[in-house]
């Protein structure tokens, strides 16, 4: 079990994250909703140091690692044991698609050369995206740039994958599939923390869906009970927002 | 007109043979002035205290004043300084000239390199060095491997103009005794009073060098468009832009 523990960011005055915790079991995929500003996205880069908490603690295993000030060396094997799938893709651009996958584990975690390569191809197929392999990543749809920016985090077979709004920048009729490829990955085991505002994907493939507002968890559970009945008037007006239905229910 | 075809033949031999020493001159200046460009753009993008204006001081030094300007300063001034330094012991003289010419051209490339890569590395953004981090890629790495072949693919076009614009310049050495491409075929001109013939010499010459120069550039800027070519052919723009604007509509 991984536990966040008291994470805390500001920028200047604004105080974005107000001591986060967090308890996340293996396998456990988690959906983090939230209205935006609500500090989730930058939950998450805390998480991985992009950027740095004011306070909190990684605790795993019986060990603390402190996110404010961790060694260059603490931050390497961080990263080591997570993944990362960003809201723009962020492929590199100068990178064929086999590359991109490549590169984290050839460079990054000193796998061999031939042993990079297959699991990099396995990576793409489980994504289905091994055709564009040769592909720069400037002719693919945003969707498919999603896919391949997912292989690049499952590739490096890390705990515990972080998700920033990964359907958010995709057109509409290309969200389904980047989903499916997220749903077949929650199904591996693997263990996703996910922010997001898709419902339908919270209720069908989330272990657990936490509530986000104004820095602190308003309120957390299993999806059917927040997403149906949510306790906090907070998390209700949210999803009333971006539930219809929710919306009827409550406004008759 | 009486132009000696014989002797602008003859002479041009001479202007070739100063091929190597302004190759040379362009050479070390690009050997220094691009990787030391490379840090100085990196202080000033990161705004680094006290050593950023410092540095957008010299630069502006080495922008806002005349080549042939820095080059009398360099060749009479600098004897000064190292026999100031070295003691009377040291003969200043014995200093190759064309040492002194290597340092303002060093000097230069770093100023007009060090915006090419200003411009660069800030057209690649921040972004890309995040995802390198997260696939366990050290700050180094990320660079070496997907910052700057990036940046230097979009600046690699005003790299190659800065590179022809110093490489002109180098014409200014021969006020330094540095018997460049210009210098040789000046002076065996003035020997038989030809100057004219001299001149068309060293145009040629010139254009001939600066034309394979360009050429070079061209033939990198093709091998390293080619993730580029990609977007051409369907039209968008670049993968990381594309992102950033859609996800800003």
């Amino acid at each position: 079990m991984i536990q966040f523990r008291n994470v805390k960011k500001a920028f200047g005055d604004n105080e974005v994250l107000k001591g986060i915790n967090m308890d996340v079991n293996k396998g456990d995929v988690i959906v983090i909703l939230g209205p935006s500003g609500s500090g989730k996205t930058t939950f998450l880069r805390c998480l991985c140091m992009l950027d740095k908490a004011d306070d909190g603690q990684w605790i795993e295993n019986g060990k603390t690692l402190h996110l404010h000030n961790a060694s260059r060396q603490e931050v390497r094997e961080l990263r080591q044991k997570t993944g990362f799938v960003f809201q723009n893709y962020n492929l590199f651009a100068n990178k064929t698609v086999l590359e991109n996958l490549m590169i984290g584990l050839t460079i990054g975690h000193k796998v061999p050369q031939d042993e990079a390569r297959s699991r990099a191809i396995k990576a793409l197929a489980q994504v289905g995206m091994l055709e564009k392999a040769g592909a720069y990543p400037n002719s693919l749809s945003g969707g498919q740039q999603q896919r391949v920016g997912i292989a690049r985090a499952v590739v490096l077979n890390p705990e515990v994958i972080f998700f920033d709004e990964p359907t958010s920048a995709l057109d509409p009729e290309l969200v389904g599939g980047v989903l499916d490829v997220m749903k077949d990955l929650a199904r591996t085991g693997i263990t996703m923390i996910v922010v997001t505002h898709e419902i339908a994907f919270a209720k069908e493939a989330a272990s657990r869906v936490v509530f986000m507002d104004g820095g602190v968890v308003v309120e957390e559970g299993l999806p059917k009970d927040i997403l149906a009945a949510p306790k906090e008037e907070r998390t209700r007006k949210f999803l009333a927002r971006i539930i219809p239905e929710m919306a009827t229910e409550y406004y008759i | 007109m009486d132009l000696d075809l014989e002797f602008l033949w003859t002479n041009l031999g001479e202007a070739v043979r100063g091929i190597p020493t302004t190759l040379a001159i362009i050479g070390v200046a690009m050997a220094i002035g691009i990787p030391l460009a490379f840090f100085i753009a990196l202080a000033r993008l990161n705004h680094i205290k006290v050593l950023s204006p410092i540095l957008t001081l010299i630069i502006s030094f080495l922008r806002g004043t005349p080549m042939m300007v820095q080059i009398f300063l360099v060749y009479n001034g600098m004897p000064l300084l190292l026999k100031a330094v070295t003691g009377p012991d040291f003969d200043v003289y014995s200093v190759p000239p064309i040492l002194y010419a290597f340092l303002v051209f060093a000097l230069n490339a770093s100023a007009a390199y060090s915006e090419m890569w200003k411009a660069g590395l800030s057209s690649v953004g921040p972004r890309q060095l995040e995802a390198a981090q997260t696939v366990g890629l050290s700050g180094p790495q990320a660079y070496w491997h997907i910052i700057i072949p990036q940046a230097v693919n979009v600046s690699l076009p005003s790299f190659c103009s800065s590179t022809l614009t110093m490489l002109k310049n180098t014409s200014l050495v021969f006020v330094m005794t540095v018997m460049d491409i210009t210098a040789r075929a000046k002076v065996a001109a003035g020997l038989e009073y030809k100057y004219v013939e001299g001149y068309l010499d060293m145009f040629l010459v010139y254009l001939v060098v600066c034309s394979l120069i360009e050429l070079a550039f061209k033939l990198i800027e093709k091998k390293m468009r080619r993730y580029q070519t990609d977007s051409a052919k369907n039209g968008k723009a670049g993968s990381g832009q594309a992102g950033k604007v859609k996800a800003a509509v």
